[in-house]
Parts: structure tokens; sequence; C-alpha cells
């Protein structure tokens, strides 16, 4: 198994590297989200468990808890709310669960009903007190936290004319992207002048389905990968976003994930199998950006990946959930 | 004598004999465009006329569940939230604007499905779990 590959190009100084697999889920893994203290990460799957996973010594993770009440049918997300008391699950049962710890241990205690069918994805807004759904029913909801315990539905957004994959939250305002089957990616905001939520814009240029979205941590930039096999950054220019490179040429499959580290590397997880880690780099001459490939495993897991996910805390750490039924944790160097 | 059938030139004979057949079917598709045309007319008025009675059936619900929270909740209607009571009102609102004919300025399909997503709002504020069982949209 070659699980070092020191880089394809000569003379490329980083190295990415397999620390531990983890086997424990039955079935597919969808997602994985790191705790924002960065000691831990919860994953879930096909067998319709949620895993927590604590550091407990160098390079060890074990899976401490096992939360298994709460969903009839597939775990397609779970997210850390930013102040890391809340934990989020998003279900193709149609609901989504709030899980916490007032108890001493973790509880569901809040569920959050109203999608029609499958929901898709579960994103928190920065300041905690926001969320957002979306589902097959082609629409995305945001649900207010009232009296630190109810949640109520501030908005049903239906601009998108096909299953919506994916939700996530600007990292330092209250502009929430979607990405959809019907290739692209609309930006929300709540309108003081309607005094609702509203699409703002809708970019295209993806020519199929858009299976994921992430800002980075400064919010400049908007990355989002595709079942077209190429991953699209875009940029604010003069209060419009627009696409400022294309990555394309790399993928092989189906891009399923993507995550955008500290450092501002970006990994994406590959229908290929493949793992790969980009970074931006600006030409000075003429003022345009490109991305260079400066990692990639080719066999990072045996089947699909579905998810990657760097750690908060660690910029050199990242996870990655598969198919195969396996989480990898990585270093990076 | 000559005979009257020579009155016409060779050649149209011939063209007529050529081209019999597309002549032919010229002549029976005209036929057939009439026929169907008179028949769909009575099949497009009908489909019309289903599409109508079900979006109207569906708006009434909605119309006849907002309008009988409204009635029933007069009294204590400092106790509804405001987002609530907004939600409502807009719904109520979009209901008595939706176009009553085939209205070419509005966008049926997009409003139509304002009022739906309106109406899972007040559903979602309310708490309460109600669908119009007949819509009839097949979704995948």
């Amino acid at each position: 198994m070659p699980d070092i590959i020191t880089g394809e190009m000569s003379g490329s100084e980083f190295k990415l590297e397999a620390i531990q697999t983890l086997n424990q889920h039955t079935g597919r893994v969808w997602h994985v989200s790191w705790h924002p203290e960065g000691k831990m990460f919860a994953s879930c799957g096909e067998d319709r468990a949620i895993r927590l996973w604590s550091m407990e010594s160098k390079n060890q993770w074990v899976n401490k808890v096992v939360l298994t009440e709460g969903h009839k049918r597939t775990i397609r997300q779970v997210t850390w709310s930013p102040c890391g008391n809340f934990l989020a699950s998003a279900s193709f049962d149609g609901t989504t669960c709030i899980w916490d710890k007032k108890s001493g241990q973790f509880e569901c205690n809040a569920t959050l009903e109203g999608h029609e069918n499958e929901v898709k994805s579960v994103s928190w807004a920065p300041n905690g007190k926001l969320l957002a759904t979306c589902s097959r029913d082609k629409s995305v909801w945001i649900w207010e936290l009232v009296d630190d315990e109810e949640y109520d539905c501030a908005a049903v957004l239906n601009a998108h004319s096909q299953d919506v994959k994916k939700v996530a939250w600007h990292p330092n305002s209250e502009l929430l992207a979607s990405c959809s089957y019907d290739n692209t990616v609309k930006l929300f905001q709540d309108d003081p002048r309607e005094g609702d939520w509203t699409c703002q814009t809708s970019l295209e240029g993806h020519l199929s389905t858009v299976w994921s979205i992430q800002f980075d941590s400064t919010g400049e930039r908007l990355a989002s990968c595709s079942d077209d096999l190429t991953v699209k950054i875009w940029k604010q220019q003069e209060h419009e976003w627009k696409c400022a490179h294309t990555i394309e040429g790399f993928h092989n499959r189906t891009i399923y994930d993507l995550s955008w580290n500290s450092d501002g590397y970006l990994a994406t997880a590959c229908g290929d199998d493949g793992l790969r880690i980009f970074k931006e780099e600006a030409c000075i001459e003429t003022g345009s950006i490109s991305y260079k490939l400066v990692a990639e495993n080719r066999q990072a897991h045996t089947q699909d990946l579905n998810s990657v996910a760097w750690n908060p805390i660690d910029p050199q750490l990242l996870v990655t959930c598969s198919d195969d039924g396996e989480l990898k944790v990585w270093h990076f160097k | 004598m000559v005979d009257k059938k020579f009155d016409k030139d060779i050649n149209d004979i011939f063209d007529d004999i050529l081209f019999s057949e597309e002549k032919i079917s010229q002549q029976g598709f005209e036929e057939g465009y009439r026929v169907g045309a008179t028949q769909e007319n009575t099949e497009a008025y009908h489909l019309g006329y289903h599409r109508g009675a079900e979006i109207g059936a569906e708006l009434g619900f909605y119309y006849s569940f907002i309008n009988h929270y409204i009635e029933t909740h007069q009294s204590e209607r400092a106790q509804i939230s405001d987002k609530l009571s907004k939600t409502i009102s807009s719904l109520k609102d979009s209901i008595e604007k939706f176009p009553h004919n085939n209205d070419e300025n509005t966008d049926l399909k997009d409003s139509l499905s304002n009022i739906r997503v309106k109406f899972k709002l007040v559903c979602s504020l309310l708490k309460v779990n109600v669908s119009f069982s007949e819509g009839g949209e097949l979704t995948f």
C-alpha cells in the first residue's frame, strides 16, 4: 500500500502520510466533522450511528462514544456547532437532530422536522444562532435558535430546481451558500428590505451536479466541487462572486467533498479513491491565480472518498472517510 | 376530334403520376390536422380545467386553513409571534393575488411554489404537520 506519496513532482517538499485507519463503522461512512477545539471528531454513516473519536495519545484516535438512538435511516452529515457544545446530524429519515451534553452524556434534545424527505446537509452559522438544512425536496431551510432550546424555522427557500446537496455558511457573515443537482451554487442573505431571506446570486459554471462547497477561513474564497471533475474557486469582485479559477485535469471521477485548512491548503475527496491537496499560487506578472497539486494519494481508500476535513487547530492533520467503511487520519507536512 | 384528356400538357400528367404519393400524403396531413386540432382542443381544455381545479383545491385548502386559524386565534393575537403573523398575512396576500385565469404576466409555477413554501413555513412555526394530500405533483 503506497501510503506515503512524497509528491509526483520533483522537489515537492510535502508529505502525505496515513497515520491511522479506523474501521468501526459498518457500511459506508458518509461524513466527518472536527470539534472546534480539534481534540475530537465525529463521523456518521449508513449504519445510522454517530461515532465520536477522541485523541488518546499522539496519533492515537479512539472511538469513545457511539450515538445510535436518533435516526431511523442513513445519517448523511454531522456538524459541530461553533461553540462545540452541540452536534447536529442530518438523516435520510427527513429529520435533523441536535445533540448536547447538558445531562452529562450526549443526548438528542431537539429534532428539526419539516423536510419532505432525505435531509442531505446541515450547517451552523458562525454565531451559533442559525442553522441551515437542505434536502432532496429541493428546499433549503433556515432555523433560528430561540431561548437556547427551541429551534424555529426562519425561512424556507426554494431557489433550486433539483436536489440540494450541501449547505455552508460564510465564516464571518450571515451569508449562506448551497449547491445542487441543478449544477448551480446559490448564495442567500437576510434581505433587510424584504425582511426575509432571499437568494442573492446563482453561481453558474459547473456542467454537472455540485456536490460540496466551502468558504476558506478568510471568507474571501468559495470552493465548489462537482461531478464534472472540476473544482471551482469563486472570489468576490466588486460585490459579485465570480469564478476566479477552475482546477481541472487532476480528478478522474466525481469530486464529492473538499476542505480548506487555515493555511489555505485545499483538500479534495474524490470518487476515484484519491485524496489530493492543492495550494493557490499567484502569478505576479499577470495577476492571475492558479492551483498547484502539492500532494496526492491515488489509493487513499479502496473505494470512493465521501468526505475530507482538516483539523481546525492543527493545519497538518486531516481525516477522510469512504464507502469502504473506513476512516483515515492523515498527516500532511 | 381530339380527346379531352390531351388538353393537359403531357408533362403535367407525368408529374401527377410521379407526385401522386406526395399529393395524397399532403391531403391526408391537412385532413388529419383539422380533425386533430378539433379533438385536441377539447382535450387541452380538459387538461387546463383539471390542472386549474387541482391548483384551486390546493390554494383553497391553504386559504381556509389560515383563515380558520386567524378566526379561532383572534382573541389571543398578542400571543402570536411577529414572525408567524407576518408569514400568515403574507401567505394570505399571495393566495388572494394568485390569478384566476391563465395570466401570461404571472409566473404561475413560481407563485404556486412560493405559496407552498410559505405554507410549509407556517406549519413549521405552528408545529403542526399538515400537507395537502391531493397535490398532484410528482417528485423524484
